[in-house]
């Protein structure tokens, strides 16, 4: 409960500002110690005259009282949420690298290493009622970070009159699938279900060094991966424009019209629903480039120099993302800054 | 092989105390962390409790709360998607907005917000009652304290009961989870509604400062709560109850029949540049003038909310409310935009956008004072020109005084310093009037200082303005309806007409004349902007018929009137407001029955 100024809400009245008192939250005295208990599995290997160094690390873990923002019946106390810790969460995953000399002939060598990882978890309990908490997007028997929406199923067009008259639905708006088959077509709350998961389905990253005499390459590719349900996000401005008044979109895209009428895009005029405009993010990323020179020599170590390095890199140089738009597939929103192109030219000189 | 096991800190209970039995000394009673238990000693910090209640309840008066995120208040209560208020934008015809009554579901966002902020203005009111009971004051300052938690928890639940029907009664403030609330009767909301507003009336002081509530605000709020119940039960006795209320009100607080204030009387004073005195103005402008909501004069004031200066919301550490905001209310000046005809000739691309003088012309105010860029709610057809038209032209409350056709600020248009029609703009913005209620009308009453501390035009057209929670106006209209109701035609008219006269309108109504339109009409035409027209259309209905809500919504909401998608379609089934999906899921241990027509 919060007091005075620092309650942060006053009221004036004619006789002068008398401050109120807020509760901030609801207490839970069950709050307790959460746990994790966790199985590790490892093992590394050289084979092939060491060309070859494969490691492997697998783990199953349990977290019990995993503590959890619960929303709870305003009604009692005011307050509509309330920290929780009676759930439990499973996880497992895999961690694996791959190294391989790939050539080494004279002056020339390569390098590669190969990683890559994947993790499931499950919701085990929740609040202990045997619930979904769907306000939270928390579904028993699920993976965290469900996105709980309508199914897309294209652009309603003047022909679709039944979907219109049940909807009050226009031309251009997105049409949503009537999940529970109500009979009048109409499509409510109870027609939603998991869209995917905002989690990838698995990492991978490629890293190569090749380097002859005094020349090195050092690039890697690094990707996130959608299959199933995962590596799902919602990307509603790649449908729809970002607010009411004059239909401001970040992204150029070819809104439904009668002229042009589009089974992807809504008309310009239609904002709802946003977060069940879903698409899949994976991609893959040319993360890092870097070319380097040393120049070794004698002439160096008489000018007092004991060694020096040229070098041009490049950070984030593009992008694949075959199923995602109009932002870069990590930062996963037109509207926000994206993810800066560097490149860097330099010279390293040791004494 | 390793077995690891991880311990996390968990959060510490807020609600417990260390305490060390042996030692008393050392017994730890911190004060900086409340709780129920040890807040609520003196008759200050139950007080505390009843601001908090006040606050809550002057957020669902104003129209504030949608820009900072506070849910959907006032803007949704005094009629957002009704007949009188609407979107600025119907053609966003977007599933879960107010403007297509057709997508709405019980998900829709506007239906739960509303339920939150009413049951947490109820639980405040619950927990002022709790600590009163465990607190050391006085007799009479326990009086006053529960007449004001007992009056804001009626309050909630005669706005819960009209809006959702029966809902779950709580009477006690409760830390403990509860998931199997049971729904009451509509009838027995309204009951528990009256009971509280009964002991408020009983309790609460003839006079207290201004913004605080009195004996008369629950007589207002009993005459409705009590015609509320008669429509429900058919009880005619609750009619003459209301009538009793009202006039108790009405002597208390007669309307104001002449001018008065600050800009009625032509003394040579000015402010900002601007004559006072402004001698196209009525007694209805002066209502509405900064300064005159707290005149001596202005008896009509019944209950309202301060805004206070800069200097004082400064003082507060910026706790007080902040002036209303003009972004909310209003055209959306940005938007409106020339229709291709003109726009091909005029070299201008709307009557706002380019070249804007910053003094005002003849009277009629500019961009600054009207509104914002861009304004999302504006009034209807129905409330700017249907009530309007005919015999019921000539009224104080339509005259450009007191509201406004927007003219063209464009100083570059060949239209420049004409009125508007909304046939010159192109679609999807609508024009509409603008009220002396939520804008200035010129530069008199702005204060330089609120602007420049909160930043350009979104504060720009309320300044420092009160806000009548309630006035005797309304008072007039509940008994009007009341005796319409309880089958006195005559005595209808008579009060429909003292509103009427005091606005020098030629019209005056005949007992024949009166019906429950004839008041919704007249209720549109004093009160749009301040009454909460929701409320007061779906307690015109029950048991599942509201064919008056029906009739005003399907021939004047900007959604089936204006908006040629919906234009003629019928309004749905529904007489109430669902309750709110996840009120209904949390629930859950026992099923919180839907009203019908929601899924």
């Amino acid at each position: 409960m919060l007091m005075g100024m620092g309650g942060g809400q006053s009221v004036y009245f004619g006789d002068g500002i008398y401050f109120g008192e807020r509760l901030s939250t609801l207490g839970n005295a069950e709050l307790g110690w959460e746990t994790t208990t966790s199985w590790n599995f490892g093992f590394e290997t050289d084979f092939l005259q060491n060309r070859f160094h494969w490691e492997v690390d697998a783990y199953t873990s349990k977290t019990t009282d995993q503590i959890f923002n619960r929303q709870i019946p305003i009604m009692g106390a005011g307050i509509g949420q309330q920290s929780a810790t009676m759930g439990q969460v499973n996880n497992w995953g895999i961690e694996s690298s791959l190294q391989v000399n790939v050539m080494r002939k004279g002056k020339f060598s390569w390098i590669s290493t190969l990683n890559f990882t994947m993790n499931r978890n499950k919701l085990v309990e929740l609040y202990g009622d045997g619930l979904d908490d769907i306000t939270n997007q928390l579904f028993l028997g699920k993976s965290l970070g469900a996105i709980y929406g309508y199914r897309f199923l294209g652009i309603v067009q003047k022909n679709d009159t039944d979907y219109i008259a049940a909807n009050g639905a226009a031309p251009g708006d997105a049409m949503w699938a009537n999940l529970d088959g109500s009979e009048d077509g109409r499509i409510t709350a109870s027609d939603r279900e998991i869209l995917g998961y905002n989690k990838e389905a698995f990492r991978m990253s490629l890293a190569n060094t090749l380097t002859y005499g005094n020349w090195s390459l050092y690039f890697m590719l690094n990707g996130s991966f959608s299959g199933g349900m995962y590596g799902v996000s919602s990307n509603a401005r790649a449908f729809i424009a970002s607010e009411a008044m004059q239909y401001l979109s970040n992204v150029n895209h070819p809104y439904w019209t009668e002229e042009n009428p589009s089974d992807k895009y809504p008309r310009a005029a239609y904002l709802s629903n946003g977060s069940s405009f879903i698409q899949k993010y994976g991609f893959v990323r040319l993360q890092d480039v870097s070319l380097s020179y040393d120049l070794r020599g004698t002439f160096l170590r008489k000018a007092g120099i004991s060694g020096a390095q040229f070098y041009v890199s490049g950070k984030n140089l593009f992008f694949i993302a075959p199923n995602w738009e109009f932002s870069d597939p990590e930062v996963r929103n037109p509207g926000s800054q994206q993810l800066a192109r560097t490149f860097t030219f330099g010279v390293n000189v040791r004494f | 092989m390793k077995k690891i096991i991880y311990f996390t800190l968990g959060l510490a209970a807020v609600f417990s105390f260390f305490s060390c039995d042996d030692e008393d000394f050392l017994t730890e009673k911190p004060k900086t962390i409340y709780t129920k238990d040890n807040a609520f000693e003196k008759a200050s910090q139950v007080d505390a409790a009843v601001v908090t209640a006040y606050r809550y309840f002057q957020n669902l008066h104003l129209y504030n709360m949608t820009l900072f995120g506070g849910g959907v208040g006032g803007t949704f209560l005094h009629g957002d998607g009704s007949d009188v208020l609407g979107s600025t934008q119907p053609a966003a015809s977007a599933m879960g907005s107010f403007n297509n009554y057709w997508a709405l579901t019980s998900n829709s966002g506007n239906f739960s917000q509303l339920w939150n902020q009413l049951y947490t203005l109820a639980s405040y009111a619950n927990l002022a009652l709790d600590g009163l009971a465990i607190s050391s004051v006085t007799e009479a300052e326990a009086a006053n304290l529960e007449g004001q938690a007992k009056f804001f928890r009626g309050w909630a639940y005669l706005r819960l009961g009209e809006c959702y029907g029966g809902v779950p009664l709580v009477e006690k403030f409760t830390e403990e989870l509860k998931f199997d609330y049971g729904r009451s009767t509509r009838k027995e909301t309204y009951e528990f509604a009256i009971e509280d507003l009964e002991t408020a009336e009983a309790m609460l002081p003839a006079t207290a400062p201004a913004g605080r509530l009195t004996k008369s605000v629950a007589q207002h709020f009993l005459a409705e709560a009590y015609l509320a119940a008669g429509v429900e039960t058919g009880d005619k006795n609750y009619y003459t109850k209301a009538i009793g209320k009202a006039d108790a009100v009405i002597s208390a607080h007669p309307i104001v029949t002449a001018r008065f204030g600050a800009r009625s009387k032509d003394d040579g004073t000015s402010r900002n540049g601007v004559a006072s005195y402004r001698p196209d103005g009525n007694t209805f402008f002066d209502l509405f003038q900064l300064g005159n909501y707290q005149d001596p004069a202005n008896k009509e004031a019944i209950m309202l909310v301060l805004i206070p200066t800069y200097e004082v919301y400064a003082a507060s550490g910026g706790t007080t409310n902040r002036p209303q905001s003009g972004v909310v209310v209003g055209p959306p000046y940005r938007d409106l935009t020339w229709n291709t005809e003109i726009a091909a000739v005029d070299g201008t691309s709307g009557p706002w956008k380019g070249e804007v003088p910053k003094t005002y012309i003849g009277g009629v105010m500019d961009a600054y004072l009207g509104g914002c860029s861009w304004g999302i709610i504006g009034s209807s057809d129905y409330a700017d020109v249907n009530i309007w038209e005919g015999d019921f032209a000539t009224d104080d409350r339509n005259a450009q005084v007191n509201l406004c056709d927007p003219i063209v600020l464009d100083t570059r248009s060949m239209y420049f310093g004409q009125t508007i029609t909304a046939d010159m703009l192109l679609d999807p913005c609508r024009y509409s009037r603008i009220s002396v209620k939520t804008s200035m009308q010129d530069y008199w009453g702005w204060d330089m200082k609120q602007h420049t501390a909160f930043g350009s035009s979104a504060f720009a057209n309320q300044y420092g303005r009160d806000w009548y929670i309630a006035r005797s106006a309304e008072t007039y209209l509940l008994r009007a309806e009341a005796k319409l109701r309880n089958n006195d035609k005559a005595g209808a008219a008579a009060d429909l007409n003292v509103i009427r006269a005091r606005a020098n309108a030629t019209k005056m109504f005949d007992a024949s004349e009166v019906d429950i339109y004839t008041i919704l009409d007249e209720r549109a035409r004093e009160l749009t902007w301040e009454e909460m027209r929701w409320p007061t259309l779906l307690r015109m209905g029950g048991n599942g018929q509201n064919e008056v809500m029906k009739h005003q919504l399907e021939n004047y909401s900007i959604a089936a009137n204006e908006n040629p998608v919906f234009k003629g379609k019928p309004f749905p089934s529904w007489t109430l407001f669902p309750i709110p999906f996840n009120v209904r899921q949390l629930n859950s241990g026992a099923e919180l029955e839907q009203n019908p027509g929601w899924d």
